[in-house]
């Protein structure tokens, strides 16, 4: 049976983030100076640092960390917890390592999408449309994880139709991301990243309460199945797999344009630094409780139909139904936050790097409709995309992450500090990162038994640095 | 100090904190799983989920919040 009223709960919660965009939207119309696009994608530069923190938090904190991160969790045990916790210096390292000077740029040479800054520095046509092709793939790919993981939430949790939990999700987004933009969706992270951040420590409190606190958890899940216990799961993982995760989810997040856009939004250097505690702290909070409660599910003897689901289903047994309400929400939250975050990255893409180009020609009001028509087609593929959707999502999550940082990774950070950095290096490295990186997933070559992104951003650095010096060479001999 | 000399040296703050977070995370997970920590959770579990992740975002705030530095981004080169 349907059970309307938690229906109706995040109904009523998708309708206040819907009413919190339009005033938001109005208000931002009110004290519009700078051009449409500016304000749009990122939101005009004057957040504060705890908003920005937030958003950062909550944008990264996606459908993985509600589902797939927790049901490995549920899967592998503490193994996959101290995987995830692996994420807890990335913040601080990609925002100290490039935030800076991005954020100067930014300001500087007005630059709105990490396509800017790719332009700016190597002013390359081919490189852009290159990368921006790599981009839109993934984000796709992840966006479509997103969708799917959500509407297979809504689908357990209130019996619904896959393709009806499927078409609410979608609508919803649609609807706020064609209201504001950026600073709308900055302000519904804010709101979104909150509710993550209590649902997921109330579920943690609530989990060890249930099963009567911290003390027995090592003798009884030494009886369910010792392996659950140990670092590589009872070498159900590789050690050099989980290690190779630092690369992937920790030292890679530069190479990952949501990353960069977030640190183009900060004014100063002052928030900029404030910014990385606090979304440091959140993000570690949300990780810990999120996926330990799921090690602990093993315990309470919860068997879910899917692993995706395991944090639905310990939320039913641990929280009294009142509680359930608030935090059931909080999965939802991370989705949208993420979604609607991407679907205008994607559209910045387009409209600004590849339709626009060097145009400047173009009426605001103008630019607006080719913004809302390429969202509208987007949201369309994504729900062909997603109707049928394969068993495990979290793999195409993890594969867009190494399609981004196998193409973006060097031409960024070297192109952003190193001043002979040049245009073929950064697309010889584009090219043989990703090559790499596609043609080792599909033969599944570990090296070392390392996740394939290890060796491609060895190789993609290598190849910068052989063509970049050709290129000096001739330049020398002319 | 030009912005690309304040971003290096962000920069390698920023690699120092995290390789010394790795290779202290890295002895961590040596330490066999029947070694019991302060709340009877493997020790190994308890210092790589718990201790480190606390200790990072103190040392972070330790070199971070003192900076006075709340000029504009885009001062010169």
């Amino acid at each position: 049976m349907i059970n309307f009223t938690l229906l109706f709960l995040i109904l009523g919660y998708m309708i206040v983030v819907y009413v919190i965009a339009l005033l938001v939207s109005r208000y931002a119309a009110k004290n519009n100076k700078s051009g449409f696009l500016s304000i749009y994608f990122i939101g005009n530069r004057r957040l504060g640092f705890f908003s920005l923190a937030l958003t950062i938090a909550s944008t990264y904190a996606s459908a993985s960390s509600f589902m797939g991160g927790p049901g490995a969790a549920y899967k592998f045990g503490f193994s996959w917890v101290i995987l995830a916790m692996i994420q807890v210096p990335a913040i601080f390292f990609s925002m100290m390592v490039i935030g800076r000077r991005i954020a100067y740029l930014a300001n500087k040479y007005d630059l709105i999408t990490v396509m800017d800054i790719l332009n700016h520095t190597y002013n390359n046509r081919h490189l852009v449309i290159l990368c921006s092709i790599a981009l839109i793939i993934s984000f796709f790919g992840i966006m479509s994880v997103q969708l799917i993981g959500g509407a297979r939430l809504l689908q357990g949790a209130f019996d619904l139709d896959y393709k009806v939990s499927l078409l609410i999700f979608i609508l919803s987004i649609a609807v706020y991301t064609f209201i504001g933009g950026f600073s709308v969706v900055v302000y519904t992270d804010v709101i979104q990243g909150l509710i993550m951040l209590v649902g997921s420590i109330i579920l943690v409190v609530a989990t060890v309460i249930y099963i009567g606190g911290l003390e027995f958890i090592v003798d009884d899940l030494n009886i369910i199945n010792p392996d659950l216990l140990t670092f590589t799961s009872g070498d159900r993982l590789d050690g050099n797999f989980i290690i190779s995760f630092w690369v992937l989810i920790c030292i890679g997040l530069i190479g990952l344009p949501h990353t960069s856009v977030r640190a183009m939004s900060y004014g100063n250097a002052h928030s900029l630094y404030r910014g990385i505690i606090i979304a440091t702290i959140v993000l570690t909070i949300i990780m810990f409780s999120l996926h330990f409660s799921a090690v602990l599910a093993n315990i309470i003897g919860i068997v879910p139909t899917s692993p995706d689901i395991v944090l639905t289903q310990l939320m039913h047994v641990v929280l009294p139904s009142y509680i359930m309400m608030i935090v059931i929400v909080a999965p939802f939250a991370a989705i949208m936050s993420t979604v609607d975050s991407q679907l205008i990255q994607i559209s910045a893409t387009i409209v600004k790097d590849l339709i626009l180009g060097d145009r400047n020609n173009l009426t605001d009001k103008m630019i607006k409709r080719i913004v809302s028509s390429i969202n509208l087609i987007l949201l369309l593929l994504l729900l062909l995309f997603s109707i049928r959707p394969p068993e495990m999502i979290v793999w195409i999550n993890l594969l867009s992450f190494g399609i981004l940082q196998s193409t973006f990774f060097w031409p960024i950070a070297l192109g952003i500090f190193w001043q002979k950095a040049s245009a073929r290096g950064a697309i010889a490295s584009s090219i043989v990162g990703l090559a790499s990186y596609v043609f080792f997933t599909i033969i599944n070559f570990r090296l070392f038994g390392m996740h394939q992104i290890v060796i491609s951003l060895i190789l993609s650095l290598i190849a910068f640095l052989i063509f970049n010096k050709s290129n000096f060479q001739q330049l020398r001999k002319q | 100090m030009s912005n690309l000399q304040k971003s290096k040296k962000d920069l390698k703050i920023g690699v120092v904190v995290t390789l010394v977070y790795f290779i202290v995370w890295l002895g961590c997970t040596m330490i066999p799983v029947r070694v019991r920590g302060l709340l009877n959770l493997p020790l190994y579990f308890e210092l790589t989920a718990i201790y480190l992740p606390i200790v990072f975002i103190v040392v972070i705030c330790f070199l971070l919040l003192p900076k006075k530095d709340s000029k504009l981004i885009n001062d010169d080169y």
